[in-house]
């Protein structure tokens, strides 16, 4: 076994790993807000790492193309499917559990005051 | 279809080819074809004019960011093991000093990949366009601040026109 193929099979595990805690932590945690995180960071990373793992054993070169490619769509992607699903909670109401700091609220406060 | 778009629709034909993984004159055909009706379904997703990237100041945002997303699935993934749920979530505002819809996307999707933050929505209308972050822990806001700034100010140095940026440094001055 080189020290190529060590790296890559740290990489395949600590991705694999990161994808598990990420589901673990969508059930781990409380509200919509903090399993976009879980959502967001550990399973982007996971992916991120077992693409960039394979990729490094492809036999055909258009497949490690194909892999890099779906490691931008994923780095793209992710953020905004987060983003939009935090956006869409918030307009709806959701609850947003305990809150030590609300800047936007303070902002929408003021601005329906002005509206008023 | 203006003259302005072919680079969009070369560079979503490029991507087209690249998953199919065969350069054939066909997967060129059907990339170019697809992209057109993309450009023309969405026409909003406009590429707006071409800023100059810096090479060194672009290395720099690319390396504090993947240092970050390390330090953030460090941080989250024990976070996620341990059982204690003592999180002090909430949401603070940050102004950003430029207007480009590319720079401002690039800078809310760096945050939501980075340590405990995530870009919730932008408020455009003011000066200067607000973007609002939901934070998981709130232990220390003004480091928070402090890494939120951070990324915008190496983003807008590689991407950002000479002009936001001047504004960037009066406004921080």
């Amino acid at each position: 076994m080189s020290a190529a193929d060590l790296v890559v099979a740290a990489l395949l595990l600590v991705g694999v790993t990161l994808s598990l805690l990420a589901a673990v932590g969508l059930n781990r945690f409380t509200n919509v807000y903090s399993r976009m995180h879980a959502a967001t960071k550990p399973a982007t990373l996971g992916v991120v790492l077992v693409a960039a793992a394979a990729s490094t054993r492809m036999a055909d070169p258009d497949d490690t193309v194909k892999l890099l490619v779906v490691i931008v769509l994923q780095l793209i992607t992710a953020p905004v499917g987060a983003h939009l699903v935090g956006r869409a909670a918030y307009r709806g109401g959701t609850p947003l559990g305990p809150l030590t700091l609300d800047e936007l609220a303070e902002a929408e406060h003021r601005r329906d005051g002005q509206a008023s | 279809m203006t003259l302005r778009r072919v680079p969009h629709v070369a560079w979503l034909a490029a991507v087209w080819v690249a998953l199919w993984g065969d350069v054939t004159a066909g997967n060129v055909l059907a990339g170019a074809a697809v992209a057109v009706g993309l450009v023309s379904v969405f026409p909003g997703a406009r590429p707006g004019p071409a800023a100059p990237v810096r090479p060194a100041a672009l290395l720099r945002f690319v390396g504090f960011f993947v240092w970050q997303v390390i330090k953030a699935n460090a941080i989250l993934s024990w976070e996620i093991v341990t059982p204690k749920r003592h999180l002090e979530a909430g949401i603070v505002k940050m102004e950003l000093h430029t207007q480009s819809d590319a720079v401002i996307t690039l800078i809310a999707n760096a945050i939501t990949l980075t340590p405990g933050t995530l870009a919730l929505t932008v408020h455009r209308g003011g000066p200067l366009p607000i973007l609002y972050v939901h934070i998981l822990h709130l232990h220390d806001v003004e480091s928070v601040r402090c890494d939120l700034a951070q990324t915008e100010r190496l983003a807008i140095a590689a991407f950002g026109g000479a002009t936001t940026q001047q504004r960037t440094s009066a406004v921080r001055r």
